[in-house]
């Protein structure tokens, strides 16, 4: 046998086992990937409510999967050169290019002497290695993840029907599973039965009619149809009922499932009440909560006042504790305000909430025979405060309706912030009459920077300005590079002389 | 030529030079990459430039060399007055034996086969280029007469880095025929005081030739002969583009600092070097240790800083290093 064929035997070997190697690591990654998408699978309609979206992901996670699949069993089923091999034997034995630059000769047509000895010295070479130390079969590092992510997916298929979302078709299913069985499903339910079998019965029509057009549809939304409109003439059937009439599933089970949250909301209430009874606790009430409280809505003095009030305080009482039971059951949030909008007293809630602190009030000052207004908006809780006086006559008002008005200003908006206090103080401003008139000037008392602040603040600034400017001016200064060093030599010579 | 005997050519060329470095070696201390450099400028029909500050052992480690090698040797002593007839040497007018006027040619000091060329940056650029057609083509022309030299012919210069008084720094051209520029280190304590024992005490060291011209060119005939994979040949090609600015895939400090890469000659540096280092090291092929080992000394002189890099005051040394880092070595 020649030495070129000796070489090439010997890397052929080493070929085997690296091939070996690759197609175990590929295989490994591969597997890596089916886990990590079943783990995925997994999680995928426990952290995501609506049901398209987890279909269409589902869909997404096969495609990725599949084209994974077909990366790694291409990268495995990829020939390795002999001259990858050589070069690899080289990087692993340390043979510093022996078996590469010999491998590459042996190809070669071209004979001398000396290429036949690096021929004769590189298949020696090949000949002393082991291919089984050189390259051992070894369980890749993927194979350990593989397995790990298996495990991880067998544990979230027992554990996801717990940790399910309630909304997730798969979860649902198996909760509710679960859920029959267990000893709490059998408690009264505290909703309507009507509405919860015609809203489970709903739900379990639109899953079992994926499509409009699948045999014995009909039939189904007919008596969907049917079911609604046993449901009564509220808002929420009609549109049930419009949306099973155009056929609109998708339409239909979200209104569904709002029917679904709606129903776990009234147990909630302390009332006990249900949530149809809530809606229809007082037509009137609500219309003059709306009135009062709608978007943008300013609530004047005369609103407080009379018979108005007394139902106003009833409705912040209900609208508080509908709120503190809804925060205490964890429903309140955007969604639910957004879906009783308009129709339930829960939404009071937001504008009394936000009334309170910062509800504005206009005291008015009868300063003598001068007058003064005094306005003050904004509050609490670090908002935008705007104070205003306003001084008409030749005179400013008297102190003690200063007095008044600040001690109602201070009542209305609580403590003074802990930022105003410190960045303004009382101080008196003195300012001519614009209308002429006896008096020589008016002066008031407002929230402002003194001028001791003023120059303060003035003072603090001037050495970081002065600073700023002299670095930029040294910054945008562009000295040679060559002459840097020469330049800042002969500055640290002036310095070190002036020291 | 059969294998046996390639082998055995192989192993003789080790032997003698390790022979000729151990020579070196008693009386140079220390500095074993300038040595190996400057035997392999010989080796590879290249010359060399010593750089290295004063009292360093540039000009006795030629001397050293001459004196290990059956070869005809010079000196030349740049000064700023030498001319470049001093050099070449001239037609002189002579009395014949009939008592008639004759032009004689009388061979100056490059007509040697080792020529030192001392403190070479402090002889004009004029005196300097007299030596560009006898590193280049190893011949000098005079006149209408084309002397050719003697094999071998290296020329190994000195020069000193820091005296820049009254020095003519060599041209680009000049520089480039240099095969390798050599690095002279100042020698560490160790180093300075084997030195101090061997250059203070009565018996000083001693050496033997070891090679003669015959057994040199030889040598050179094997290194020349040495085959080189293609893809190592590649790596060197790489390598020495990547020197160059205007390329496309240059690293960044190319970019910033180097006004001109290196030329071809740089290319035939690193291979040629790369074949010695390669027999030095027991082996008949060339690998991309071997190149990267020749690339400092071939391509430190070969590149040209531009004024940013001149006033940073870089070392290309550094550039190369960079450049190594940079190009990948090719697996197949």
């Amino acid at each position: 046998m020649k030495n070129r064929d000796v070489l090439i035997f010997a890397l052929t070997t080493f070929a085997r086992r690296l091939r070996l190697n690759a197609v175990l690591c590929e295989f490994a990654w591969m597997a890596c990937a089916i886990s990590g998408a079943l783990v995925l699978y997994q999680i995928l309609p426990a952290a995501i409510a609506a049901p398209a979206v987890v279909g269409a992901l589902e869909t997404l996670l096969a495609l990725l999967l599949i084209g994974v699949i077909g990366f790694f069993a291409m990268r495995g089923l990829r020939p390795i050169t002999l001259e990858q091999v050589a070069a690899t034997a080289d990087g692993h034995a340390e043979l510093k290019d022996e078996l590469k630059s010999g491998y590459w000769f042996a190809r070669q047509s071209k004979v001398s002497p000396l290429i036949e000895l690096q021929i004769q010295r590189a298949a020696l070479t090949a000949q002393r290695i082991n291919p089984r130390e050189l390259f051992p079969i070894t369980i890749p590092r993927g194979a350990f993840a593989a397995v790990g992510m298996a495990f991880a997916a067998g544990l979230l298929s027992w554990f996801v029907p717990y940790l399910g979302h309630p909304q997730s078709p798969r979860a649902e299913s198996s909760a509710t599973g679960i859920a029959t069985t267990s000893s709490e499903a059998r408690k009264p339910q505290p909703m309507s039965n009507r509405l919860a079998a015609a809203n489970q019965e709903s739900v379990d029509a639109a899953e079992r009619t994926p499509m409009a057009d699948a045999p014995g549809a009909d039939e189904a939304w007919i008596k969907l149809e049917t079911a609604i409109h046993a449901l009564g003439q509220d808002e929420g059937p009609k549109g049930m009922a419009a949306a099973i009439k155009d056929r609109d599933a998708a339409r239909a089970v979200q209104l569904l499932e709002e029917f679904g949250r709606r129903r776990e909301f009234a147990p909630a209430q302390s009332s006990g009440r249900t949530f149809a009874d809530s809606v229809r606790a007082s037509p009137g009430l609500l219309a003059r909560l709306q009135e009062l409280f709608g978007p943008g809505g300013n609530v004047p003095q005369s609103a407080l006042e009379g018979e108005t009030g007394d139902e106003l305080a009833h409705a912040l009482d209900l609208a508080q504790k509908l709120d503190d039971d809804m925060r205490a059951s964890g429903a309140n949030n955007p969604d639910s305000h957004k879906l009783e909008e308009g129709t339930n007293p829960l939404q009071a809630a937001i504008p009394l909430e936000r009334f309170g602190p910062r509800e504005a009030r206009r005291s008015q000052g009868q300063g003598g025979e001068f007058e003064g207004t005094t306005d003050v908006e904004g509050g609490a809780m670090g908002r935008r405060v705007t104070q205003s006086n306003i001084g008409a006559g030749g005179k400013p008002s008297t102190n003690e309706a200063n007095t008044i008005n600040q001690f109602e200003a201070e009542q209305v908006l609580g403590a003074r912030t802990e930022r105003l206090s410190v960045q303004l103080k009382k101080v008196k401003i003195e300012g001519s009459n614009p209308r002429g008139g006896d008096a020589q000037g008016i002066a008031d008392e407002a929230y402002a920077a003194t001028r001791e602040q003023q120059a303060q603040f003035a003072y603090h600034n001037a050495p970081q300005h002065a600073r700023y400017v002299s670095e930029s001016a040294m910054n945008a200064e562009r000295i040679p590079l060559a002459y840097r060093g020469a330049v800042k030599d002969y500055f640290l010579d002036l310095n070190r002389n002036e020291k | 030529m059969n294998d046996a005997t390639a082998d055995v050519q192989i192993d003789s060329f080790q032997k003698k030079f390790r022979s000729v470095r151990a020579e070196i070696a008693r009386v140079i201390v220390g500095n074993e990459e300038v040595i190996e450099g400057v035997i392999t400028c010989l080796l590879a029909r290249g010359h060399g430039l010593i750089e290295g500050v004063p009292g360093t052992g540039k000009t006795k480690l030629i001397q050293t060399l001459a004196d290990v090698l059956h070869l005809k040797f010079s000196r030349i002593q740049f000064t700023p007055d030498l001319m470049p007839g001093d050099i070449v040497g001239g037609n002189v007018l002579r009395e014949g034996e009939r008592g008639e006027k004759v032009l004689e040619f009388q061979p100056g000091p490059v007509f040697a086969n080792l020529i030192l060329a001392d403190e070479i940056n402090r002889a004009t650029p004029k005196t300097q280029s007299a030596l560009l057609e006898t590193m280049q083509e190893n011949s000098v022309t005079i006149g209408k007469i084309t002397h050719a030299l003697e094999q071998p012919v290296c020329v190994l210069a000195t020069q000193n880095p820091i005296e820049l008084e009254g020095t003519y720094p060599l041209p680009e051209a000049q520089l480039d025929r240099f095969f390798y520029k050599l690095k002279m280190e100042f020698p560490t304590a160790a180093a300075l005081d084997e030195i101090l024992n061997r250059t203070t005490e009565l018996n000083e060291p001693t050496i033997e030739r070891v090679l003669g011209r015959g057994e040199i060119l030889e040598m050179r005939a094997i290194a020349r002969g040495m085959p080189v994979a293609k893809p190592v040949k590649d790596y060197a090609i790489r390598l020495t583009l990547a020197t160059h600015p205007e390329n496309a895939p240059c690293h960044e400090m190319v970019k910033k600092y180097v006004r001109y890469g290196s030329s071809p000659r740089g290319a035939q540096a690193l291979l040629l070097g790369g074949k010695v280092h390669a027999l030095m090291q027991n082996r008949v092929y060339v690998a991309g240790e071997d190149i990267r080992a020749a690339a400092f000394p071939a391509l430190r002189h070969r590149m040209l800083l531009n004024y940013e890099g001149e006033a940073e005051q870089l070392d290309v040394d550094a550039i190369i290093a960079a450049i190594i880092e940079s190009v990948p070595e090719p697996r197949t």
